[in-house]
């Protein structure tokens, strides 16, 4: 009976393992590929049957990388532009939760099922507005423009709309009696309250703007405003050809960034979903 | 200290299709400690977070101090109040905690200290000033909302059923302190909303009872018990609840299963079927005298014991306190009940309290 058991037990536990383990190569093949291809010659990287181990190891990936001269310029675009849509969205998202879920007003549901549906439309449908109007506004090839296109997001909404609603409707009540103003009540209580929810939305925006790639090929011109992925597919992309060893290998240096911020914030992405803010 | 400090006027509230309050009137006197009793679903917390602003009525006035607050924000209404989860801000230290309503309010900082550490010392907390909300235990984050509510000296308080997340003993010893501090010590006007209806008594100078959205009956404890105006007044208050027993009346008896009763009080006019109420504690229990019934079973309560019957098919309880009861009645199959108290007659139909009877007469058929 209990032999039984302890058998099941094992193999549950070889398919559960098993299973999880095939997910994760599926998942991690393409970095892994990318990772051994960045070490690899063009010919040899784009050898069929496919070859994983480099041979002859080479730097030349790399090498090329920095002997851009704009690469630097391009990290620093790409972190500007991202900072500034993080920076955006901290405030225009935790503000429209706020509101959302906090105050009263009048189609308050309407308005919001209105904001939710814009999750269904693709962007690609709302690029040659935006086009237009970043256009009249004169920001196009512009940086502050390219980051203002991204300064609010429907689902950075959501998401701090759903953390003020899992707060308690209670909390805010008791600041309004004890004298705050929805402005005071949002700076006092729910902006200090909300950092793992702020965390989270950082990051996804964040990554987000980070490896954006339509929005700024769209609306950048010249090579020294280019980010990182555009710079790169530019400057790799010959006539007839592309390299695509360098924009591997400049694809894994761009990332590193991302994965930094992600070791250091995973909690509050974790926290985000799990905090309780109140005992009991 | 005299004087109404906070009126309602034919206040309605619907929500959706259900109308939670219909048409409610009350005056709260001045310094009163007034408790809202009711089950839940009744409307009694809306009424309360109407009276407070954070909700509000479909119809009709709310005053405080004789001014219309309608328009008037939650901020504003001078009023505080307790939460029953506390709604302590999670992020501020006790000291945070108590203080907010002042920095919001904008006192200079000395004096906010100087409140903050009067209150303190009044509720005995000033030792957890320093500590954040979620290393408190449950009493204690009560007394911090308490402070928080107190600090600011309101015109009312309303407190919505702020003992209910308290263990039985902290809730006992917590309902003396807490009238003693609201009403004998500060003579604030406290509005006090709970289902319970042993807090209701022992804490309330005057109680209204809410049912189904309705005040059914506003009265003094003691009015309450002993003049309840119907059936649903009658049952909701007292432990263990009034006994409730069907029964004809046919020319001036009252007949209950075998049982007869007639008294010079009863009405002339009245017939048909009626509901009378007797109180547990107003039955006595003898192995000899009383009307015979049958003995199905006892709860012991340690102070007292339960004793449940059958007058012929309707139960009927007893509440007695006698030493050494329950060992009388062991193995008995059957017990004489005295009735010794006022027998309260209420129509059938309607349910209305239509006469208390003190002196009647008990016979076997």
């Amino acid at each position: 009976m209990i032999r039984g058991e302890e058998e099941r037990r094992v193999v549950y536990l070889a398919v559960a393992y098993t299973l999880a383990v095939v997910l994760a190569v599926i998942y991690l093949m393409p970095f892994l590929r990318s990772i051994v291809a960045s070490f690899m010659t063009w010919s040899q990287a784009s050898a069929y049957p496919p070859e994983w181990v480099p041979n002859p190891f080479t730097l030349e990936n790399y090498m090329k990388l920095f002997r851009l001269s704009l690469f630097p310029r391009w990290i620093l675009n790409t972190a500007l532009v991202s900072g500034l849509v993080v920076a955006f969205n901290l405030v225009t998202c935790s503000m429209a939760g706020y509101a959302f879920a906090v105050l009263r007003f009048p189609r308050k549901d309407l308005l919001f099922s209105a904001l939710l549906t814009l999750l269904m439309v693709p962007p690609f449908v709302t690029l040659i507005p935006n086009f237009i109007l970043i256009t009249k506004l004169g920001l196009v090839d512009n940086l502050i423009g390219l980051a203002f296109l991204g300064s609010a997001s429907v689902s950075g909404v959501y998401l701090m709309r759903q953390y003020y609603l899992s707060l308690g409707k209670e909390l805010f009540e008791a600041a309004r009696i004890d004298g705050a103003d929805p402005l005071k009540s949002y700076l006092y209580v729910a902006l200090p309250l909300s950092k793992p929810a702020l965390g989270a939305l950082a990051i996804y925006q964040f990554l987000g703007s980070w490896n954006a790639f339509l929005g700024p090929l769209v609306f950048l011109r010249s090579v020294e405003n280019f980010t990182l992925p555009v710079g790169l597919n530019f400057a790799f992309t010959r006539s007839l050809w592309t390299e695509y060893t360098p924009i591997i290998a400049g694809s894994l240096v761009a990332s590193a960034p991302t994965i930094i911020l992600y070791v250091l914030l995973n909690k509050y992405m974790i926290r985000g979903t799990v905090v309780a803010a109140r005992k009991g | 200290m005299s004087g109404v400090s906070v009126s309602l006027r034919n206040i309605g509230k619907r929500f959706g299709s259900t109308e939670a309050l219909k048409k409610v009137n009350l005056d709260v006197e001045r310094g009163e400690f007034f408790v809202l009793l009711g089950p839940s679903g009744s409307g009694k917390s809306t009424l309360l977070r109407i009276i407070a602003g954070l909700e509000e009525p479909d119809e009709g006035e709310v005053l405080i101090d004789g001014r219309v607050v309608n328009e008037v924000d939650p901020s504003r209404r001078d009023v505080a109040f307790v939460f029953q989860n506390y709604a302590l801000y999670p992020h501020m230290k006790v000291y945070d905690n108590i203080a907010f309503p002042l920095r919001m309010r904008k006192y200079p900082k000395e004096q906010i200290r100087k409140r903050v550490m009067e209150v303190a010392e009044m509720l005995g907390i000033l030792h957890l000033l320093e500590k954040y909300p979620h290393q408190l235990s449950g009493g204690e984050q009560q007394r911090v909302a308490l402070a928080r509510a107190i600090v600011r000296r309101p015109k009312v308080f309303l407190l919505d059923e702020p003992l209910s997340n308290l263990d039985a003993k902290l809730r006992v010893r917590l309902r003396f302190e807490l009238r003693r501090l609201l009403h004998d010590e500060l003579k604030t006007t406290t509005i006090y909303v709970t289902h319970d209806q042993v807090e209701a008594m022992t804490m309330a100078d005057r109680i209204a009872v809410i049912n189904r959205g309705e005040i059914v009956q506003v009265d003094t404890p003691s009015g309450l018990y002993e003049r309840p105006v119907n059936v649903f007044v009658a049952g909701f208050v007292g432990t263990p609840p009034m006994n409730m027993l069907i029964a004809e009346v046919e020319g001036g008896r009252i007949s209950i299963g075998g049982v007869s009763i007639s008294s010079p009080e009863l009405p002339e006019g009245i017939g048909g079927r009626v509901i009378v109420g007797i109180r547990p504690q107003d039955i006595e229990v003898s192995l000899g005298e009383g009307v015979r019934a049958k003995l199905i079973g006892l709860e012991k309560l340690g102070g007292g014991i339960i004793v449940h019957a059958l007058l012929g098919n309707q139960e009927i309880t007893s509440y007695v306190e006698r030493r050494g009861l329950e060992r009388q009645l062991e193995g008995e199959e059957s017990v004489g009940l005295l009735f010794r108290g006022p027998l309260y007659i209420f129509e059938a139909q309607t349910e209305k309290l239509v006469k208390v009877l003190s002196e009647y007469r008990v016979e076997e058929l």
